[in-house]
């Protein structure tokens, strides 16, 4: 508990640092290994077309968490990490109703996630599982996760379909 | 019963069908539960995990490949990535789906103990590479270790794919027969949901069948209902059409009767108009024949003739009386009798009754008696001829069952009521009575006392029944007292209003002789009778045959400045009517006075007249007297205007007789007639006589009684005592022998002035007075002389002053005796004759002659039991002892008078022990008086001076021409009429009445048992 409370803190002043500086800032280069690249149509790319971002990055980010069940789990799980519109919003991404983002595993997955359930739904790109980060081989290290718990709707075939785990790039189109 | 199987077959189908679906439920939860089942463990994703790992394996395999020949191409990192993939995938296979799937394969297990074997090798040669070349090593080592799982991984991916495939067979399987399964129950749902539409429908139907039953029942119970209505409303219909029919039959009988109705009220109309015209058909001859017979009876005639005309005369009269009777009666019957309600005076309608009956009366020697109580009012409201033709009905009637005794009017107020008196009239005979019987007879209609009543005293027998009928008419009612042989009374009673005092005394004409009358008549007779009546009482007459031709006339005379006084206009004519005539007569400068004459009934002529403001109205046949008041009312009664105007064409004052002879005589001027009283007053007054007026023959008695008079001027008919009777009872009394009384009557039939003279009359004068002729009678009858002497020398002009004259009469002599008789004052007694000696020594005689055995005449008749006679005798003690100045015995003899007259007698002892002292005083008065009276001129000396031979000689003659049975004797009488009546005395009027009668035996009888005196005889045989 006092380690959640402490991160939620951390996280909460993290968000206020970055939420007053995104305007006026332009997205760092990734200091750390290149965790998510961000392509398409975005504004804000730091390297070439792409917005790249290591782990640090997101984590700066505002980070959402929550518990929820899984067709992966056979437990309720915690995910924690940035809401996916903000790590979009740190790459200028200029997506709108009818465009799409593609999101793709390392494993080459692909998956189509309509613009539209980025604004519509909290979802995350989830970098803690039950508050530890997630190694490749236990689907991470990034987790595309809707709020399945707390909506109904989401509880589909689709929806599952569109929580790509082991997340490596997105490409707005 | 046939409903309950269906109802049972219903719910065992109900109870079907919910079975059927419980099972389909229960059937499709097992079918979602074991497709749930089937899908889960035949997940898609499983056999992608088994695929995947598959795959990755082989890329796994294939990064090791490519290391060990390129280590830089393909670095550490990157077969760490790839390992770290392959890994993730075992994650995917221990858990969810892949679990699900392969979880009862036995290569499950052994390559989930494999795969993590190669893990912990993995594992540590990966974390063991510390350099490039052991690295180089390790990895070939893994690759080697993975070959080894290539067996493995290849045997699940085919085990799960041939596992998947195998579930999806049993899912489809499942599916199958699940599909079938719900294509069954669905089939027995149908079949069911088929049989429940079937039982549903059948009970539909049923209850449809019962629906249509019940309906029909309804409708049949309707049309049942229909029929019976129908049946009924064709009753009604038929009923309907009956009272239709009826209706139909009434309203033609309705008919029938209204115009039998019609017909009966046209009769009646018809009978009405009939009798309409009767009354004028009958009555214009019946005026005709009653005014012809008038006229006649004025002419010279024979006494045969004479006899007949007054039979026809009477004859007409007593027709008309039964023609009225009949026409009233019928106005009876047919509810048209009406009585009016105008302002009249009661003593006028018992003078006319007075009039009419009173001669009837002394025709046949009655008495006739008025009773009238003095209170009564004399101004009343109602029909003053209706009620005088009930008195005149009672009176005829008692006049005809009485044969001796006398005949009592009477007339009391009974009641009164605010303005309303109720008077009761009573006809008292002293006749042959009616029984009890014959009284319930009467007053019905054709009723008499019985059969043989009315063969010997004739009538209709209406008289009553009209009596009965107007009594009613006027609020009161009808009835008589009677006893067979004891007389009758008859009375009627009448409710009638207050009438109004006469605002505006009548303006008397002094003189009506010379005035124009105009008499208008469509017929000739009619028109030459009541034009000859007017003539005969010096009018000067114009007739006129129609109503244009009257008012041609009345233009004429007008312009002529001789314009008519009155008009008499017959109310029926052809052209102008009488109404008519009289309103273009009225619009004339001058006009004149309209009277209407009819010969209809008073009732149809009445209201027209009185609309047109008409105010006198006579019906036919016209009666002399009736002919003269009315003139008399019409011109005395005129306006100022009219009489100024008429003035010039009155006779001048004309220069009369030598009246001077007589002037200051005293005249008893006897006449109910107001207007009369005041023409006869002024005529009198201004040719200097002193004037007292009596309204009726008791009341000149009184009169007399109380003070003398020179002459009587005696009216005829008069209510109370008529004149005739006045005059009988004058010539009674001793006192009065003498007296002059002359009659005035506007009745000018010869028969009226024979009857004055019967009665003991001394003349005759007519009505409307003619002064010369008035004058010259009063000269011929005033003793005149006893008045030239003492009369004071005139002043000059011929007329004194009237109420001078008394007054310069001279008081008597000093010197006279009886002025000293303590008994009498003689100043008093003077004064009472206003002063004349001569007349009141005269008075004094009389007395002496008269009253000196009144008390002897008293006590004889108290002892005789004959009161009234009593009380008579001392009323004349009374009055003539007051008149004289003897107020002492007057008194004496009033106290005696008012004894005897109460009601309830006094005893004889007590009226005579009054009547004693009466008797001394006026034995002592007469002897006093005797003694002081200067010697009475001798009253026989006419009679003495009578040539009796000649007398003698006409009896003689007489009686041979009566025993002849000759008529001559008649007229023989007539002419020696002077001289017989001073020598036959009362046998005169005895043998006149028979003559006139024309009963000769009578006259003989009466004639022979005249006594003539016996002196003659002794001087025709000294002869």
């Amino acid at each position: 508990m006092v380690i959640t409370m402490h991160r939620l803190i951390r996280n909460l002043a993290l968000a206020a640092s970055v939420g007053l500086s995104l305007p006026a800032l332009a997205l760092d280069a990734p200091a750390g290994p290149v965790v998510l690249a961000i392509s398409g149509k975005i504004t804000k790319a730091n390297r070439g077309q792409e917005a790249l971002f290591d782990m640090r990055m997101l984590e700066k980010l505002p980070q959402h968490s929550f518990s929820t069940q899984t067709p992966w789990y056979p437990q309720p799980v915690t995910f924690t990490g940035p809401l996916l519109r903000d790590v979009l919003a740190a790459a200028g991404a200029t997506g709108g109703k009818g465009s799409k983002i593609v999101a793709v595993a390392l494993n080459d997955y692909k998956t189509e996630i309509p613009y539209d359930d980025v604004t519509k739904h909290d979802v995350i790109v989830a970098r803690l599982m039950n508050d530890r980060p997630m190694p490749v081989r236990e689907k991470g290290p990034l987790f595309i996760v809707y709020p399945f718990s707390a909506k109904a709707e989401l509880r589909a075939e689709i929806y599952y379909n569109r929580a790509a785990w082991q997340l490596s790039k997105l490409q707005v189109r | 019963m046939r409903v309950l199987p269906s109802r049972y077959h219903l719910r065992v189908i109900i109870a079907g069908l919910v079975i059927a679906y419980v099972a389909i439920a229960a059937i499709q939860y097992r079918q979602y539960r074991s497709v749930n089942e089937v899908m889960a463990r035949g997940d898609v994703n499983a056999l992608w995990s088994f695929l995947q790992l598959n795959v990755e394996y082989h890329r796994l395999d294939h990064a090791l490949n490519l290391h060990q020949f390129d280590p830089i191409g393909m670095p550490v990192q990157q077969v760490q990535l790839r390992y770290d993939l392959f890994l993730s995938r075992f994650s995917a296979l221990e858990t969810g789906s892949a679990r699900a799937l392969m979880q009862g394969e036995p290569i499950y297990a052994k390559a989930l103990s494999d795969l993590h074997n190669f893990v912990e090798v993995g594992d540590r040669y990966l974390g063991l590479s510390a350099d490039e070349r052991t690295s180089r090593v390790n990895l070939r080592l893994l690759r080697e270790k993975l070959l080894d799982l290539r067996e493995t991984v290849q045997e699940l991916a085919l085990n799960a794919s041939r596992i998947s495939a195998l579930l999806g067979d049993r899912r489809n399987l499942e599916v199958q027969r699940q599909t079938v399964m719900t294509a069954a129950l669905t089939s027995f749902q149908a079949l069911l949901t088929f049989l429940l539409a079937v039982a549903m429908t059948r009970q539909y139907l049923k209850r449809e069948k019962a629906k249509s039953i019940a309906l029909s029942a309804q409708a049949e119970l309707v049309e049942t209902l229909r029929r019976n209505e129908e049946a009924l409303e064709a009753r009604v219909a038929q009923r309907t059409s009956e009272l239709q029919q009826l209706n139909q039959t009434l309203r033609a009988h309705e008919e029938e009767l209204h115009v039998a109705r019609a017909k009966a009220e046209d009769a009646s109309q018809m009978k009405s108009n009939f009798l309409a015209n009767m009354s004028h058909e009958i009555r214009t001859p019946m005026n005709a024949v009653i005014g012809m017979s008038h006229l006649a009876l004025q002419t010279d005639l024979a006494p045969k003739q004479r006899d007949y005309v007054q039979k026809i005369h009477r004859s007409g009269q007593h027709l008309l009386g039964l023609i009225n009777d009949i026409l009233d009666f019928s106005k009876i019957e047919a509810g048209k009798l009406e009585v009016e309600t105008i302002d009249f005076e009661l003593r006028a309608v018992l003078d006319n009754l007075a009039n009419l009956i009173g001669e009837k009366c002394a025709s046949k020697g009655l008495e006739l008696v008025f009773d009238i109580d003095p209170g009564l009012p004399d101004n009343l409201r109602g029909d003053p001829l209706r009620i005088g033709q009930i008195l005149i009905n009672y009176a005829n009637n008692a006049v005809k069952f009485t044969d001796s005794g006398e005949i009592v009017v009477r007339a009391r107020e009974t009641a009164r009521e605010g303005d309303t008196v109720l008077l009761r009239f009573e006809v008292q005979d002293t006749g042959i009575g009616l029984s009890e019987e014959q009284q319930a007879r009467l007053f019905r209609s054709f009723a008499q006392a019985d059969t043989s009543t009315t063969r010997k005293y004739g009538g209709t027998g209406l008289g009553l029944a009209i009596s009965k009928k107007l009594a009613e008419l006027m609020g009161g009612g009808v009835g008589v007292c009677s006893a067979p042989g004891e007389g009758s009374t008859f009375w009627f009673t009448a409710r009638l209003p207050l009438g109004a005092a006469q605002g505006r005394p009548l303006l008397p004409s002094p003189d009506l002789r010379g005035r124009r009358a105009l008499v208008v008549d469509d017929n000739a007779h009619a028109c030459q009778i009541l034009s000859e009546m007017l003539r005969s009482m010096t009018f000067d007459v114009a007739p006129a045959g129609s109503g244009e031709e009257a008012v041609a006339l009345a233009r004429a005379a007008l312009q002529a400045g001789h314009p008519f006084d009155i008009a008499f206009i017959d109310w029926k004519m052809p052209g102008m009517d009488g109404v008519e005539t009289a309103r273009q007569l009225r619009l004339l400068r001058t006009p004149p006075q309209c009277a209407i004459v009819t010969a209809h009934g008073r009732e149809e002529v009445f209201r027209e007249v009185d609309r047109a403001g008409i105010a006198f109205m006579l019906v036919k046949p016209v009666s002399p007297s009736l002919l003269f008041d009315t003139a008399m009312r019409a011109l005395g009664g005129a306006d100022a205007a009219p009489e100024a105007s008429a003035a010039p064409h009155r006779a001048p004052p004309r220069k009369g007789p030598d009246l001077s002879g007589i002037r200051g005589a005293r005249v008893l001027l006897v006449d109910d007639n107001d207007l009369n009283q005041q023409v006869g007053s002024d005529l009198l007054q201004a040719a200097g006589l002193v004037v007292e007026i009596a309204d009726n023959g008791q009341a000149a008695l009184d009169m007399l009684a109380r003070s003398p008079y020179d002459i009587v001027l005696m009216d005829m008919q008069m209510p109370v005592m008529d004149g005739l009777t006045a005059t009988r009872l004058i010539r009674q009394n001793p006192n009065w022998v003498a007296l002059p009384v002359l009659a005035m009557t506007a009745n000018a039939m010869r028969g009226d002035r024979e009857r004055c003279m019967e009665a003991g009359m001394n003349g005759h004068i007519a009505k409307p007075i003619d002064p010369d002729e008035l004058f010259g009678q009063l000269l011929a009858w005033v003793p005149a002389r006893r008045y030239a002497k003492p009369a004071p020398t005139d002043d000059g002009g011929e007329a004194t002053d009237v109420a001078n004259a008394p007054a310069a009469e001279p008081t008597a002599s000093n010197a006279a005796p009886y002025l000293h008789i303590a008994a009498l004052d003689a100043n008093a007694g003077m004064k009472r004759v206003l002063g004349k000696q001569a007349t009141y020594e005269n008075l004094l005689r009389k007395f002496v002659s008269g009253q000196a055995g009144a008390a002897t005449r008293v006590r004889t008749a108290l002892q005789g039991g004959r009161r009234d006679e009593a009380l008579r005798a001392a009323h004349t003690l009374k009055g003539t002892a007051g008149t004289i100045g003897a107020t002492a015995l007057a008194e004496q003899a009033g106290a005696l008078e008012t004894m005897l007259g109460t009601p309830e007698p006094a005893p004889l002892a007590e009226v005579l022990a009054l009547l004693a002292p009466i008797e001394a005083a006026c034995a002592e008065l007469v002897a006093a008086l005797k003694a002081a009276l200067p010697d009475a001129p001798s009253v026989t000396a006419s009679t003495q001076q009578l040539d009796w031979p000649a007398i003698r000689a006409l009896v003689a003659r007489l009686d041979v021409l009566l025993a002849d049975d000759d008529s001559d004797a008649i007229e023989l009488f007539r002419e020696s009429a002077p001289l017989l009546k001073a020598a036959l005395g009362a046998r005169y009027a005895e043998i006149e009445r028979a003559l006139d009668n024309y009963i000769l035996v009578d006259a003989l009888t009466a004639l022979r048992r005249a006594e003539l005196p016996q002196a003659p005889t002794n001087e025709e045989a000294a002869r």
